[in-house]
């Protein structure tokens, strides 16, 4: 009998971006790049240890507009061409190394690594990522918790529920069309929650969401066992609260794991480091040069200058971050059980899924190092998904927690400041519109339906925090800008047309072709 | 189509895993070697007749060259003799760095040759004849035909006012409240008519109490009220007042709800069971239903919080992963050491 939990919370989300009218374009980079560094090697490590029929639950999101990109052939099929390129310059970098052996060991690993990939992408998984994290739930592994439709940020849409409540229905049905079963738990967009978003989820059966740790510990009434227990919200839906022990050992910089001098750093990359002749076929089509994934250096220190990557010495040290990752929370586990009595706590550790294997290179070696030494080498604590847990502890305390997130300053101010705020008048207004469209349109032809459905994309593609998270950031502003207005501006087009009753379907059918997440979708979500 | 792809073909095809590879794939090129220099031999024979003569040995004798060039390049000596290649070596217990499987190559294959020398010289249609043929077809999907080019989408630019007499407040963080307006030129003349000198006044009210008036510009559209007490319910109201009098313009806006800050000081706690298989119900309110919990003494509740770390700010929100930077590059991040910034260092 072990003395409490643990859930490991995966956050794999990326925005829609999918360009048909480029063959080539920078953001869908973001996409190729996480499935190489991040997606396949979680999925196959996740696929090797249950063959291995080592136990261990991890809990995982899939965002809706991720699965749409996953799914989608067009990306499969530019995924393809990617990873061929990047197969290609791994052949280069063997030639180029061959006379600097601690590079070109590198080199060998970078070409095993790419190459590896690319037969699990073709072969394996038959580029069906979507499919394969279905079957690892469906093997018991893996718990699937879904997330707001486009990932809008709910606490700056409480003031129309209807809006609310689409970014919840829409994707429960995705869900539902792509992993078979209802899900049991969301992610909230950006842990963002306000007092009432439960019952949106109450109506889909969704038992559990996760908040930050002032969502638990400044809840009302206050609550007993701190973050280490779940509170039901007055509506019955369960709220895990991050443990921030936990999860500093990983996210800080100054402390955390990643951060360690012999992991491998992330911005020495050929790509700007070579010869801009020889990188020139594998940078940007518009010539400017990017990350290409090839790096050969290690963190070192402060300064700039860097030692080379060592791959061997760096998996080593993930497998000892592993082990004091692991001996870390059977002191926690052990300790709040004694205070707990007898309860048994739970400790959330909720991180963002590309975190490991894109920015932490070793990420994926130590996940799963963790989950085999936290199946062989102790009995302090389960890896368990939330549903377990709740399963065995069905008896919590009742509470409501506060509007939070997991942003900068803990609330709303990241997608709301002098740098995004005017996207919010546009947004409430074209979703009154919407409100009342699905009102209006009690019977549509089949034209007015799908000018309906489409604008009700437009509209969910305009909400998400991702636009309103980068513009804050200053990275990429323009691109999120842009797509922003375009969305807005072709939902507004949408509804002077449908109103007007002068339907363009030809461009209809083009921006039906271009945003085409959620084929299934039905206008009639935004019915009060 | 170029010998790069039909190794990745043989790659995939052979998937028999690392070790058994190396001495099959040796066999594998001499037969490649094998075909190759024969079908050169033959279009040599074809090309100059059936007499011995020296032009033709020379020409053969570069076939073979550049078969067993190509080969000895790609594969290197050892695997041509079917020994196992080997990489450095690695220490017993080393945690398995990245992906070993299928698909990988039995070690990483020595360097590329310069050109296609095979391919160059008896075509590419050889090889597909090959007894391993040129396959990386079944690979990769077909491509489709390039999209037919597209009409430009002249969308134009966002409405600068909807003068929908929208006013609606929003939270943003325990202590603030942002408000944003759009009030029809009709509005703004029926509420500023018949008053002296009107200026813009924004009161904001917590119930029946003002607890903020202050003057604004009408045409600045939003304002954020800060240093508001936390936990708190507010709304707002715009008027025009003058030296004879105010009027409200339009309606007041909705009624948002600060967030709490710090440990509530309500403790009651109620305790609600909720089999997992039970689905929950509509309208459902667990404080009407939850029991009281057993005793728990203030010094353990107190205990358990400190336990999390309520001090630590630690913002998550960095998830300055794939989203935020330029191509995925962390320019979100702080340049070394690597992991991502914590949420004090903003």
């Amino acid at each position: 009998m072990t003395q409490g939990s643990v859930v490991i919370q995966l956050h794999a989300h990326l925005p829609f971006v999918r360009h048909p009218e480029h063959e080539r374009f920078l953001e869908e980079d973001w996409l190729y790049e996480a499935i190489t560094e991040t997606y396949i090697p979680l999925v196959s490590r996740f696929e090797r240890l249950a063959d291995e029929e080592i136990p261990f639950r991890v809990s995982f999101t899939l965002t809706p507009p991720l699965v749409q990109m996953l799914r989608d052939e067009l990306l499969q099929r530019r995924y393809g061409a990617h990873l061929d390129r990047l197969c290609e310059l791994a052949e280069k970098e063997l030639h180029r190394t061959r006379n600097e052996p601690r590079l070109h060991d590198t080199a060998r690993f970078y070409h095993h690594h790419l190459n590896h990939t690319r037969w699990l992408w073709h072969e394996r998984y038959r580029r069906d990522l979507v499919g394969a994290f279905r079957r690892l739930q469906d093997r018991g592994v893996v718990e699937i918790v879904t997330c707001g439709a486009t990932h809008g940020f709910l606490p700056l849409m409480q003031t129309q529920p209807e809006a609310v409540r689409a970014q919840v229905r829409v994707a429960a049905a995705h869900y539902r069309l792509h992993f078979g079963r209802d899900p049991v738990g969301i992610w909230l967009p950006e842990c963002g929650y306000y007092p009432g978003v439960e019952k949106f989820l109450s109506e889909e059966g969704i038992r559990y969401f996760f908040v930050d740790t002032h969502g638990i510990l400044d809840a009302t009434p206050r609550p007993r066992y701190g973050v280490f227990a779940p509170l039901y919200t007055p509506a019955g839906v369960a709220a895990f609260g991050r443990d921030p022990e936990s999860s500093e050992q990983v996210w800080s910089a100054g402390t955390g794991y990643p951060g360690d001098p012999v992991y491998r750093e992330f911005y020495r990359d050929i790509g700007y480091d070579l010869d801009y002749d020889y990188v020139r076929p594998y940078i940007q089509a518009t010539g400017e040069r990017k990350n290409t994934g090839f790096k050969y250096h290690r963190i070192t220190g402060k300064g700039l200058d860097k030692d080379l990557y060592d791959w061997r010495a760096a998996s080593r040290q993930a497998d000892r971050h592993a082990g004091n990752f692991m001996f870390n929370r059977e002191k926690q586990i052990e300790h709040l059980a004694m205070v707990m009595g007898d309860r048994r706590p739970v400790v959330v550790a909720p991180y963002d899924a590309e975190l490991f294997g894109h920015w932490w290179f070793e990420g994926p070696v130590f996940l799963e190092m963790l989950i085999r030494k936290a199946a062989h080498d102790q009995k302090v604590f389960r890896l368990v998904a939330p549903s377990d847990y709740l399963r065995d502890n069905p008896t919590q305390q009742v509470a409501t927690p506060p509007l939070c997130s997991w942003g900068a300053g803990g609330y709303a101010g990241v997608w709301l400041d002098g740098s995004n705020d005017w996207i919010y008048r546009h947004l409430h207004k074209c979703a009154d519109l919407m409100i009342r469209l699905a009102a209006d349109y009690q019977e549509p032809t089949d034209l007015e339906r799908r000018v309906l459905n489409q604008a009700a994309r437009e509209l969910l593609l305009a909400q998400s925090s991702d636009w309103a998270f980068i513009m804050k950031t200053g990275t990429m502003v323009e691109y999120a800008v842009q797509r922003t207005k375009d969305h807005v501006l072709r939902f507004l087009r949408l509804e002077e047309q449908i109103r007007s009753g002068a339907i363009d379907e030809a461009w209809l059918s083009r921006v039906e072709g271009r945003d085409n997440l959620f084929p299934e979708l039905d206008y009639r979500v935004y019915r009060p | 189509m170029t010998i790069f792809d039909l190794q990745r073909t043989r790659e995939a095809a052979r998937g028999s895993g690392a070790d058994a590879a190396g001495s099959a794939f040796a066999r594998e090129l001499r037969s490649q070697v094998s075909h190759v220099r024969a079908e050169g031999r033959r279009r040599v024979e074809s090309a100059l007749g059936g007499r011995a003569t020296p032009a033709k040995r020379l020409v053969r004798a570069f076939i073979d060259a550049c078969a067993w060039a190509d080969a000895w390049a790609r594969r290197g000596l050892t695997s041509l003799f079917g020994a196992k290649a080997q990489g450095p070596k690695e220490e017993a217990g080393t945690p398995r760095p990245a992906d070993v499987g299928r698909g990988a190559p039995a070690h990483a294959a020595e360097a590329r040759p310069e050109g296609y020398l095979v391919s160059r010289v008896v075509g590419e249609e050889a090889l597909r004849e090959a007894p391993r043929p040129l396959t990386e077809d079944r690979l990769a999907p077909p491509e489709p035909p390039p999209p037919a080019p597209q009409p430009i989408e002249r969308l134009g630019e966002l409405p600068w006012a909807y003068d929908d007499d929208a006013f609606v407040a929003l939270p943003r963080d325990p202590m603030t409240m942002w408000l944003f307006w759009d009030f029809s030129q009709e509005t703004l003349a029926k509420a500023r008519e018949g008053l002296e000198d009107p200026r813009v006044r924004l009161r904001v009210w917590d119930g029946e109490n003002v607890v903020r008036e202050l003057d604004l510009a009408i045409e600045s559209r939003s304002f954020y009220v800060n240093e508001l007490p936390s936990g708190r319910s507010y709304r707002g109201e715009l008027v025009f007042v003058g030296r004879n009098g105010e009027r409200r313009i339009g309606q007041a806006s909705n009624q948002v709800h600060l967030p709490p800050v710090g440990p509530s000081p309500i403790i009651d706690d109620r305790f609600a069971t909720i089999p997992w298989g039970l689905p929950l119900g509509p309208n459902l309110d667990l404080f009407a239903h939850g029991a009281p919990g057993p005793d728990i003494s203030n010094l353990e509740r107190q205990a358990l919080r400190s336990a999390s770390h309520p001090d630590l700010r630690l913002g998550a929100s960095e998830r300055a992963t794939v989203r935020g930077g330029g191509s995925l590059s962390a320019r979100l991040l702080s340049s070394s050491p690597g992991g991502p910034r914590d949420r004090d260092s903003e």
